[in-house]
């Protein structure tokens, strides 16, 4: 599958080296190159692979293949430039799949609705807690 | 009506002076606490902080019982995903965004936003109302080719001295408002006698505004 990964923090640059080993075509997109440091060596040395850019902005989706990608991931810190770039992805660039990470879980349920797949960190991670609490 | 405004800064706070002086309940809601302590100071308790993308914060701002919400952040992300809550989780009637890009114009319009105001259409409509030989302002684009043409009635045009009902203007064009030289409103009827210099505002489709600039500027 060809994925673009918007956002290389702790969690777009996990799920784009996992994916990228598992031998999917991934561009990872990010304004600050220094964030490029979080993937394998051989990722961020490919500038086809690494690719220095601003995920809002409509030519960097395209020079990142957009146009032909099969999943958008849209991983930034900020929930709504992600709400806005997975929307964008879905209903401007028709990438079957857009895949947003939120904070908010009141965020997740409202957007997952507009046929957005919504992951909500905090949901997730307030579950992770609870069920070793309760064990 | 009730109108929550998200982003006090020029534009934020422009508006709310226009919406409160015109009789509404407008209530705004800023990141920044220097623009809320001067909102506060100049119109009262009528602002908060915090971010109006937030459903918390929207809910703290009284959204349930909001009749508009005009998002006028410098972020599009914010402006889009305030009327996207607004809409969905709040029902607000009607909700309008400012568009600083204005590639996200109809990208915001085909994502629930009643109506996207992007800046550089208000800058051309301005540049447009410097320029005297266009007597055509594009006040505002509503859904598909909708739209708000206000058209200045020339010294010498035809249509001076004749009723709205004597001129010919283009298929289904709606008069809204015509507006004398002085700055008052004319009672909009068949009956209306254009004079010169007169503001009409009309609804029309983006189509006929050349047909109508020349119906109502044609030189007699």
């Amino acid at each position: 599958m060809r994925v673009v990964v918007i956002g290389c923090g702790a969690i777009g640059s996990q799920v784009a080296a996992a994916l990228w080993k598992d031998g999917h075509e991934v561009v990872v997109l990010d304004l600050n190159p220094e964030s490029f440091c979080l993937l394998p060596a051989a990722m961020r040395e490919d500038e086809r692979v690494a690719l220095r850019g601003d995920g809002t902005a409509d030519q960097d989706l395209l020079r990142a293949g957009i146009m032909d990608a099969d999943v958008c991931i849209a991983a930034m810190s900020k929930d709504t430039r992600n709400l806005l770039v997975a929307q964008k992805a879905k209903h401007m660039f028709k990438v079957p799949r857009a895949i947003c990470r939120v904070d908010s879980p009141v965020m997740q349920d409202m957007y997952q609705q507009f046929g957005i797949i919504t992951i909500s960190t905090t949901r997730v991670v307030t579950g992770l807690f609870i069920n070793s609490v309760l064990q | 009506m009730y109108i929550i405004i998200v982003g006090g800064g020029k534009l934020g706070a422009q508006l709310s002076r226009a919406l409160l002086n015109a009789g509404h309940e407008v209530f705004v809601i800023e990141r920044d606490p220097n623009k809320v302590q001067f909102l506060q100071q100049e119109y009262g308790e009528m602002a908060m902080r915090g971010d109006g993308a937030e459903p918390d914060v929207l809910t703290e701002a009284g959204a349930g019982r909001a009749d508009v919400l005009i998002a006028t952040t410098g972020d599009d992300d914010t402006n889009l995903v305030a009327c996207q809550i607004a809409k969905t989780l709040f029902k607000v009637g009607r909700t309008i965004a400012l568009a600083n890009d204005p590639g996200h114009e109809a990208l915001f319009d085909a994502l629930g936003v009643d109506v996207t105001v992007s800046t550089t259409q208000v800058v051309l409509a301005e540049v447009q109302e410097e320029l005297p030989e266009r007597a055509i302002v594009r006040v505002m684009v509503l859904r598909s080719n909708i739209e708000v043409l206000s058209v200045e009635v020339p010294d010498g045009a035809q249509s001076i001295g004749k009723t709205l009902g004597e001129i010919t203007l283009p298929e289904d064009t709606k008069i809204t408002a015509v507006i004398n030289q002085d700055g008052f409103p004319k009672a909009v009827s068949d009956e209306t006698v254009l004079d010169a210099n007169d503001q009409v505002v009309a609804l029309i489709a983006a189509d006929d505004a050349e047909a109508l600039l020349e119906a109502l500027t044609r030189e007699a």
